[in-house]
């Protein structure tokens, strides 16, 4: 593990006079970044507070990394500059939550467990399940764009914001979008800041729109002997009248995969779903399965050492492909590997080998994945290996776009430098 | 006005508030008409010179927002903005796509009319609509026509002629005219009609029939087959000897006083007959058939004879919905794609009738085809006049059939007929294009 | 225009995409919202993206500002040209490129219409779900433009959640891809951002799009009320029993008569109409219409009727969506607002309008998304009357001001476009607006894409208002206008 500690001279008495100086503290070995290790742990309590500390490092030309629950502090390249973390753990309340209309505003440091739970009573949800909804925040969904078990029938987190209020690097303080399902004035800078890894702005409250809870859940698993057999299964699922609300593949060894369907809704429903999946799956074993099936992508990022978790995104048709492309790379490589994928063709492998091992099979992932005309993000890797590595995969004609806007937005590359794609 | 009688052309008169008169002051383009449209621009995708196209003046938008410029006196009639009504079929798909019910197919005909009276075109093309007007107007006429045309077929010289590519030498007009020149070879083709025709059993309406000018003598055969049919039905038919034209053709060209002259006529014709339908089974003519009273709004003698006129005028399908069927009908197994002709279901907004004949016969597989609202390209004499947009529309109608698998095409117009029958040859897929009575008839004598 | 950079666009796009002749440019002047008008220099109608391409960098080279136009549908002027500038239209770019049933993917030209593709797909089991009233002629390019909506985005969301790739032409030509086929590309999300951009971004030349399954069952439930606040109270007890239903629609009156007129769909004769639609399997729509029944019956429902057959529903639905235009026959103009406001605000800003409504001594009709909050009051009014149509911008203002005030959005589909963009204010700060600004000149650093609309203080540059009363010595024929 490399440790490096800035030795800058900051005059941390003008945060402190934001913020007050018990909401400022040092950052200890819990706080590292691949490897490195800020100055200062900074704790806003509004979000103006949050405008004016970004102002105020914009003009010193320190680094910020803005922080939620901490969960996916790995994700992207290694930053540039790391001065300050940036905390929403106080800015975590429901502020508004208009059952009638089916919608909700927390603040960024809110967690979705929390937020969950405050929406509960109505019998309301917010459709997401990200991998640690205990730690994962509002914020930082909405930073990290995370992509769930949820979906494929809900959509995905830009679907599901209503509005957000960022806070810029220039000390403003802005919101985009608003708290009503339709509403199309002025741009949506709400799509813009999802999934934008905090390189533009830190949001401070986000306003999203809820579903209800579904009376009863079923889940339901199918064991199938082959990648191109499951293929056809979850074509098959898609293009029936199966309603699932999750659709799963789960696969460690080419020739054992298990696919899960889960079911939603009033009783007799669910009951109608299994007779249709059954008739999809005609000679298939069927087995009612636990909930337990959708927190599979979890055990693909516990444990450290010397793993590697890539995010693949390929068309549904290709994912029995993708697979075996997977498998093919894996073995030749000595490098065992853990697949979880979506029925929306997002594939998440997890890869566990030694550093050279992993070099060469990521290398190799890239290329199947380009020979699919998919794309591929590492999501998380030992350090060591993003030296040489950009996460993000190979760059896209848009990416000058992109730098344009980051321009925009954060000239002085206040924001989480370097970490996104592109180098932004 | 004596029916011989022209209106003199009006000059534009001298500007007022530096505006300019475009129109003469006999009906022009009225402003109320045009204030029902309220620019949503749901007319352009059934239009189908916007379809081609894509350009807004070419469509029934564009084409009021036109109207409403030379209302106000913004513009005058520039070859470029007579050009853009010249492109209008006159099918009104708009009429039935506009929420709003604008009355598009009144401001074209105002629009031909003070076109025909104001606007001067080349010697050529003044030309040609003369002897358009002159000869299909006049059944008579086009008698004549057939004969030679009939000897130019069955003595070998069309045959001779396309295989020499003499055809490609001719003008473009003229070429398109020779490729829709229908078979004549058909001994029923001119056949005459006998002044009645009992009804089989018991008779339960009394009709008379118009034979129409293109329909009596290129498709003869329709007339027979509907007067069949009606008999069959329980109709006793009446069919006057001499019937002049009906006029539609002469309004398309903007020649109102002649039309009305031939709309007069045919009132005195008809009004006599003691029926209870008048059955037209050229959609065409049943259109403006059923407007005589719109038509002769201005003549104190005719409006209400008009209008009495005009409610007996009814499409063969609108009388057999009246009546229950008693001919017992054959079993004809065939995939039948129906076309619908412009005037029979945007003019006279019939669609379900002519099918609803059809379905009454068994074994009949009826095909819907895409794009149906969008014209064949015949549209009266449209096809004489705008060949290559005739022949691009009557392409893309010969396509929608063949992508059908359709084995006959039935329809409800002569000029359907003719065009979409050359198309479909041109095309390499031949296929039998018959009125729908023609396949009732079919049906009914076991043919 | 000078005449060789005329014979320049002419030799990309041929005499088949331009127009030149000032009477045809006039037909180009405005779009759905015909109360502003310009006339452009010219107009393009390339064929293709490369011709779109090359159109793009001749206005770039000469820094002629250019003005996107689908079908010219848009209720916001969205299309409404620039003085000095040139539209650029894509209606002749209609092609369906590719259809993946199996991935549920569509790729298409800019200038296909929304139902197109629906029906394209419609036979294999499939449907385009953002289905604005205008679908059978707005293009998806207007959809993209404008993010638009449609009844049943409740449901199933806006144009927004359908679009997954775009291939876009730069102001400066420059062509780039954002997204394409498969989901979460890295990087910023540019289609989100471009989504909903008014054409101030750029112009799209290839769509990649998501098509959805179409349900195994589908009804719809036609409910009579005598106001549209029992209506409306409907339709939040339905929400509030955890129901989802595929769209909610409330027409009151005026609506429903115009809309019996244009399509005689034989709507019950009431004060408001409900429509319900629910999807789903056939056991699960059944079971879910029992519930919905008894709700609209408690909330003073007197007539309850169900379409089954998809005959029925598309009558039904055919006079719903013709309702805007159908309003052409029971006045001679009106202008159509749309704002949107939380559904729990939905009785209180009825009442509102219509006591707003009486003050004006207008009518208004409405017609709205009772699911999602979105309004569409259709301020009725007579041109011709002196003072009407002051009247009715004002009426109009009034409810939009309303809409915020209740925390909602001064648009919920139509677009801020040229109408709206002096209103932005009321919405956003000065930070938000400028916010936005900074996207734009990412995009567009030289402001040559639709650059009058969406925000303040640009130059509205309309050439005459349609409201135009000549002077009274005009009048007495002393004097003349220029």
């Amino acid at each position: 593990m490399i440790e490096t500690q800035y030795p800058i001279e900051i005059a941390w008495t003008d945060l402190e006079a934001i913020v007050g100086p018990e909401y400022i503290w040092p950052a200890s070995g819990g706080d590292l970044i691949d490897g490195l290790r800020p100055a200062k742990v900074v704790a806003p309590g509004t979000a103006l507070e949050v405008a004016k500390v970004l102002q105020y490092c914009s003009s010193a030309g320190l680094g910020v990394v803005p922080r939620g629950g901490g969960t996916k502090l790995g994700l992207g390249n290694r930053p540039q500059k790391a001065d300050l973390i940036l905390s929403t753990e106080r800015l975590n309340r429901v502020v508004e939550h208009v059952w009638g209309d089916m919608t909700v505003i927390a603040e960024a440091g809110c967690t979705i467990d929390s937020l969950q739970r405050a929406i509960q009573p109505h019998r309301q949800r917010l459709a997401i399940d990200p991998l640690w909804p205990e730690k994962t925040t509002v914020g930082g969904l909405l930073a990290t764009a995370e992509s769930g078990t949820l979906r494929i029938r809900y959509g995905a987190v830009r679907d599901l914001v209503l509005g957000v209020e960022v806070a810029l690097p220039d000390g403003s303080l802005i919101k985009a979008g608003g708290k009503v399902v339709k509403n199309v004035a002025g741009y949506d800078l709400t799509k813009l800041m999802i999934g934008s890894l905090g390189t533009l702005g830190v949001i401070t409250r986000a306003a999203f729109r809820l579903h209800p809870i579904p009376v009863a859940t079923a889940s339901y698993s199918i064991k199938v002997g082959s990648a191109a057999e499951a293929s056809k299964m979850v074509l098959a699922i898609l293009a029936s009248y199966v309603i699932y609300t999750g659709l799963q593949l789960r696969t460690d060894r080419a020739d054992r995969l298990t696919l899960d369907v889960r079911f939603e809704g009033i009783p007799e429903s669910l009951q109608d779903q299994h007779e249709k999946l059954a008739q999809v799956a005609a000679g298939c074993d069927i087995a009612e399965s636990s909930d337990d099936v959708w927190n599979a992508r979890r055990q693909l990022f516990t444990g450290a050492g010397s793993s590697v978790v890539c995010k693949c995104s390929v068309l549904p048709s290709q994912i029995g492909a993708l697979c075996d492309g997977i498998f093919r790379q894996v073995n030749a490589t000595e490098t065992k590997a853990t697949i979880v994928a979506q029925g929306t063709g997002l594939t998440e492998v997890r890869l566990d080998a030694g550093l050279l091992s992993l070099t060469k099979t990521v290398d190799g992932l890239l290329s199947e994945v380009d020979r699919l005309d998919g794309t591929l993000v590492v999501e998380q890797c030992p350090v060591e290996m993003k030296e040489s590595l950009d996460v993000w995969g190979p760059l896209k004609d848009a990416v000058p776009l992109m730098q344009q806007i980051k321009g925009k937005f954060d000239p002085a590359r206040t924001l989480n430098p370097g970490r996104f794609v592109g180098a932004i | 006005m004596s029916e011989n009688a022209v209106a003199t052309p009006v000059s534009a008169a001298p500007p007022t508030n530096g505006k300019l008169r475009v129109f003469d002051e006999h009906h022009p383009p009225s402003a109320d008409l045009l204030n029902v449209c309220v620019h949503c621009g749901f007319c352009l995708q059934t239009c189908p010179t916007y379809t081609l196209w894509g350009k807004e003046m070419d469509s029934p938008r564009g084409r009021i927002h036109l109207i409403g410029m030379a209302i106000e006196g913004e513009v005058g009639l520039t070859d470029v903005y007579v050009s853009h009504f010249d492109h209008c079929l006159g099918c009104q798909a708009c009429v039935t796509s506009c929420p709003s019910g604008i009355k598009y197919g009144k401001l074209i005909e105002a629009i031909r009319s003070q076109l025909e009276r104001i606007y001067h075109r080349p010697l050529g093309e003044r030309m040609f609509r003369r002897m358009i007007a002159a000869t299909f107007s006049h059944p008579q006429r086009l008698r004549k026509l057939a004969i030679a045309l009939r000897l130019y077929q069955g003595m070998g010289l069309q045959r001779l002629a396309h295989a020499l590519h003499l055809t490609a030498l001719l003008p473009e007009k003229l070429r398109t005219m020779e490729q829709l020149m229908p078979d004549l070879s058909h001994k029923e083709c001119s056949a005459a009609l006998p002044p009645v025709i009992a009804a089989t059993g018991e008779k339960r309406k009394t009709v008379a029939l118009i034979t129409g000018c293109v329909q009596s003598v290129f498709k003869a055969q329709v007339n027979a087959a509907t007067a069949r049919v009606l008999a069959a039905e329980g109709c006793e038919v009446h069919v006057p000897e001499n019937q002049g034209c009906c006029g539609a053709l002469l309004l398309d060209l903007g020649q109102e006083d002649e039309a009305l002259a031939m709309a007069r006529k045919m009132i005195d014709q008809f009004e006599v007959l003691k029926v209870d339908a008048i059955i037209v089974n050229a959609a065409g003519c049943g259109a403006i058939l059923k407007d005589y009273g719109y038509l002769l709004r201005d003549d104190p003698q005719y409006r209400q004879r008009a209008l009495a006129f005009s409610a007996k005028c009814k499409d063969p399908s609108e009388v057999l919905a009246e009546l229950p069927p008693r001919a017992p009908r054959h079993p004809m197994a065939m995939k039948v794609a129906f076309h619908d002709p412009c005037h029979l279901q945007h003019a006279q907004g019939l669609t379900a009738p002519p099918r609803a004949a059809l379905r009454t016969i068994p074994g009949l597989e009826l095909l819907e085809l895409p794009e149906s609202a969008l014209c064949c390209g015949s549209a009266g004499v449209y096809n004489l006049l705008q060949p290559e947009t005739g022949h691009a529309l009557g392409e893309r109608k010969a396509m929608n059939i063949v992508a059908t698998q359709a084995q006959v095409v039935a329809t409800g117009n002569p000029g359907c007929q003719l065009q979409i029958a050359a198309l479909l040859n041109e095309k390499g897929h031949p296929l039998p294009v018959k009125h729908y009575m023609e396949l009732l008839d079919a049906s009914i004598s076991a043919k | 225009m000078d005449s060789h950079l005329i014979s320049e666009f002419r030799s990309i796009v041929g005499d088949a995409g331009l127009v030149t002749a000032p009477e045809q440019l006039r037909t180009y002047e405005c779009d759905g919202l015909t109360l502003f008008r310009v006339v452009p220099e010219l107009v393009l109608l390339p064929a293709s993206g490369e011709e779109m391409q090359a159109v793009v960098k001749l206005c770039y080279r000469e820094r002629i500002p250019f003005v996107a136009r689908g079908s010219g549908t848009g209720l916001s002027g969205g299309a409404l040209p620039v003085k000095g500038g040139v539209v650029i239209g894509v209606s002749r770019m209609n092609r369906i490129l590719d259809v993946d049933l199996a991935n549920a993917r569509v790729v298409v030209e800019p200038g296909v219409t929304n139902s197109a593709i629906t029906a394209a797909v419609s036979g294999c089991g499939y449907f385009y779900a953002p289905d604005p009233s205008s679908q059978i002629v707005c293009t998806v390019a207007g959809n993209v433009a404008e993010n638009s909506g449609g009844a049943h985005c409740f449901k199933y969301g806006v144009t927004t959640t359908y679009i997954l790739g775009l291939e876009v032409v730069l102001s400066n030509g420059s062509l780039v891809r954002l997204g394409g086929k498969t989901l979460d590309f890295p990087g910023y999300d540019l289609v989100g951002s471009f989504v909903g951009s008014e054409g101030t971004f750029g112009i799209v030349t290839k769509i990649t799009l998501r098509i959805i399954k179409k349900p195994e069952c589908i009804q719809t439930l036609m409910a009579a009320f005598n106001s549209s606040s029992e209506a409306g109270q409907a339709v939040s007890d339905i929400i509030a029993s955890g129901m989802f239903p595929a769209a909610m629609e409330i027409m009151d009156r005026l609506a429903l008569e115009a809309a019996e007129a244009a399509v005689h769909p034989n709507y019950p004769n009431c004060q408001a109409l409900l429509l319900v639609e629910l999807d789903g399997s056939v056991r699960e729509v059944d079971r879910l219409m029992e519930t919905v029944g008894p709700i609209c019956t408690k909330c003073g429902a007197w007539e309850l009727r169900l379409a089954k057959s998809d005959a029925e529903r598309m009558a039904v639905w055919k006079g719903r969506k013709a309702a805007f235009a159908a309003v052409g026959r029971i006045s001679p103009n009106y202008l159509v607002q749309d704002g949107v406001i939380p559904r729990t605000a939905l009785p209180r800003v009825l009442g509102e309008i219509d006591r707003l409504s009486t003050e004006a001594g207008l009518r208004v009709a409405n017609v709205f998304h009772a699911g999602d909050g979105n309004l569409h009051p259709l301020v009725l009014y007579d041109r011709r009357i002196a003072g009407q149509e002051q009247r009715a911008m004002v009426l109009a203002e009034e409810i939009l001001r309303l809409c915020v005030e209740a925390g909602g959005s001064i648009t919920g589909e139509h677009g801020i476009g040229e109408e709206k963009k002096h209103f932005m204010p009321v919405m956003f700060s000065e930070a938000d607006l400028d916010a936005m600004q900074r996207l734009r000149e990412a995009f567009d650093p030289y402001e040559l894409c639709n650059p009058s609309k969406m925000f303040p203080g640009t130059d509205t540059n309309y050439q005459r208002p349609i409201a135009y009363e000549p002077h009274p010595i005009e009048k007495a024929g002393l004097a003349q206008r220029y």
